[in-house]
């Protein structure tokens, strides 16, 4: 497997989206340190403002986004280049390739999560604060990848299954994300219909965003009243996101296995 | 006993109603050339991809090295090179590249293998062209050295000559010969080029409409072609009678009034012609024929030549 991981790096040379999307990872900062210096980002303040913004506000956006494209990247590139039949004939099999495809978007995720981690070290530094609790970062960067990523894996089933074109799956992974990751900062707290309730429990943001709150809504701030019920221990974030992970992840496999070599 | 590197018992495929190939049988033998003919769309890609196990056959059985495929593809394939269909690599990556790829999921770790297959289809090694500049030749060229790069025992190698110049033809061919006759690999190989076929192989399986029609040796073939004597005289049916009358023979056909074609050559000719004259025929020529291996494959075909 370690093989087919490191074939799939060497497959994305000179695809430079994956470069621009590192560099702008280190670019995302720049917006929310200029909000950290205006000083405008409640209790907190200089470092762990910048990487509280990026890793509530930042990634849920961006990470679904960038490994959803990504993914069509991966997963499109054996069908585009006619090369399925190459290593069918090695062998290697359909369900090693996938599996392969998706340790690659984890490791993606997880070097975005730890750039955001680095530029927003910078965006403190530049706001004058000191670097505390640096473990304890690393501990939520590397736990926020992973959940990300994993919670972005329904969007590829779709692109998988549907085997369409570059444009299709931007759009498809830009409106699952959006509505993610809106259901997450407003549609769970604000409504109370059960069929909302039941989608902001079953989609992978909402849930993470449960847990996200809890490590930064500050408990003298007025917003921690109001999501103080709603906070989920990590435990149970891990679980659902992990039950959504694992299906799509067996999903993505069958149907990979389907497409013609 | 021949020992068959690649058989197939009762191949077929079928996609809804259509049978793309059909009860196909057909047997390699060891450390030689077999070549699979056909017309374009007559199913010799089609079997090549059930060979491989690329394609699920509707009934039958593959052995290949005297074993199932079906369950032995971890065992069988790493021991068989090939080129199906159009060449498949990365666009975005060089030659050494791609290759590298692949010889790492084979598990090959020393770049000579990578090295010396370029080398062998005159592809140079760490070069920075990519693979997406690269003319359909040379395409063509990398996917042979993707498919001898493990030095397999068989390789299968689907239409190899497509797209390559006539001086890559007759290197290809020559590169072929040689891994057959210098290295013992077996190879399997189709095409719609019958030239290519007749010169190449030792061994040919025609097949048409899916069907396999005849599956002898080149030379067996050969044999098989028809021999005759044409004569181009003033009167065809008159001299028909004649030699039929004097020589004893009913070997023959008249396809005009002035075409005779006579299919026992074991006659004297001279004195053919001699006797002719004599009783007042005016013949304008007469050749020694021998059919083609195109005349073989139009007649147990039934249908049109092939390039």
């Amino acid at each position: 497997m370690l093989k087919l991981i490191k074939c799939e790096f060497w497959k994305l040379k000179r695809k430079h989206f994956v470069s621009f999307v590192i560099f702008a990872a280190l670019l995302f900062p720049i917006p929310f340190t200029a909000l950290v210096l205006a000083g405008s980002v409640g209790n907190f303040t200089g470092f762990d403002a910048v990487f509280g913004l990026l890793v509530t506000l930042g990634e849920p956006v961006m990470l679904p986004i960038v490994l959803g494209i990504v993914a069509a990247m991966l997963f499109f590139m054996e069908r585009d280049s006619d090369t399925l039949k190459n290593l069918h004939t090695i062998p290697v099999s359909p369900a090693k390739i996938a599996s392969a495809k998706i340790a690659v978007l984890f490791i993606l995720g997880l070097i975005y999560s730890l750039a955001t981690l680095i530029s927003s070290m910078v965006g403190g530094l530049m706001a004058g604060s000191e670097f505390v609790n640096i473990g304890e970062k690393v501990w939520i960067s590397v736990v926020t990848s992973l959940l990300y990523t994993a919670s972005t894996l329904p969007v590829v089933i779709i692109i998988v299954w549907l085997n369409r074109s570059y444009i299709f799956s931007i759009i498809l992974t830009f409106f699952y994300t959006m509505f993610d990751y809106m259901l997450a900062y407003g549609g769970q707290f604000a409504s109370k219909e059960p069929a909302m309730k039941l989608i902001s429990n079953i989609l992978p943001a909402p849930t993470i965003y449960r847990w996200q709150a809890a490590q930064f809504v500050s408990p003298d701030s007025p917003a921690y009243s109001v999501l103080e019920p709603y906070f989920l221990p990590l435990w149970i974030v891990v679980l659902t996101v992990f039950i959504i992970g694992a299906v799509s992840y067996l999903a993505i496999v069958k149907i990979y296995g389907k497409h013609e070599s | 006993m021949d020992e068959y590197m690649i058989e197939t018992r009762g191949l077929t495929k079928k996609y809804g109603s259509q049978v793309s190939v059909s009860n196909l049988n057909i047997h390699v033998k060891k450390g030689r050339i077999y070549g699979l003919l056909g017309r374009n769309g007559a199913g010799k890609t089609t079997t090549m991809r059930m060979l491989l196990g690329l394609t699920a056959p509707t009934s039958g059985e593959v052995k290949i090295f005297g074993h199932p495929m079906q369950g032995n593809e971890n065992k069988i394939l790493p021991r068989i090179g090939c080129l199906i269909e159009s060449p498949g690599f990365y666009p975005n990556l060089t030659a050494t590249e791609n290759l590298k790829i692949f010889a790492e999921l084979r598990g090959i770790n020393s770049p000579k293998y990578i090295r010396g297959a370029l080398e062998l289809v005159n592809l140079p090694y760490r070069d920075k062209k990519l693979f997406s500049e690269y003319s359909l030749g040379m395409k063509q060229r990398l996917a042979i050295a993707l498919a001898v790069m493990h030095e397999p025992e068989v390789l299968i190698l689907d239409e190899p000559i497509n797209g390559l110049d006539p001086i890559g033809i007759a290197e290809v061919r020559s590169f072929i010969r040689e891994l057959c006759d210098a290295r013992g690999k077996t190879i399997l190989i189709s095409s719609h080029i019958l030239s290519e076929i007749s010169l190449l192989a030792d061994d040919i399986g025609i097949i048409d409409r899916g069907v396999l029609l005849e599956e002898e040796s080149l030379k067996e073939l050969e044999e098989k072609n028809a021999k005759f004597v044409h004569f181009i005289v003033s009167d065809a049916n008159k001299a028909a009678q004649i030699i039929g009358s004097l020589f004893q023979t009913k070997s023959m056909r008249i396809s005009d009034n002035c075409n005779l074609y006579l299919y026992d050559t074991s006659l004297p000719t001279a004195k053919i012609n001699r006797t002719l004259i004599e009783n007042g025929i005016d013949i304008k020529e007469a050749h020694l024929c021998e059919d083609t291996l195109e005349d073989y494959f139009m007649k147990i075909t039934g249908g049109e030549g092939i390039a």
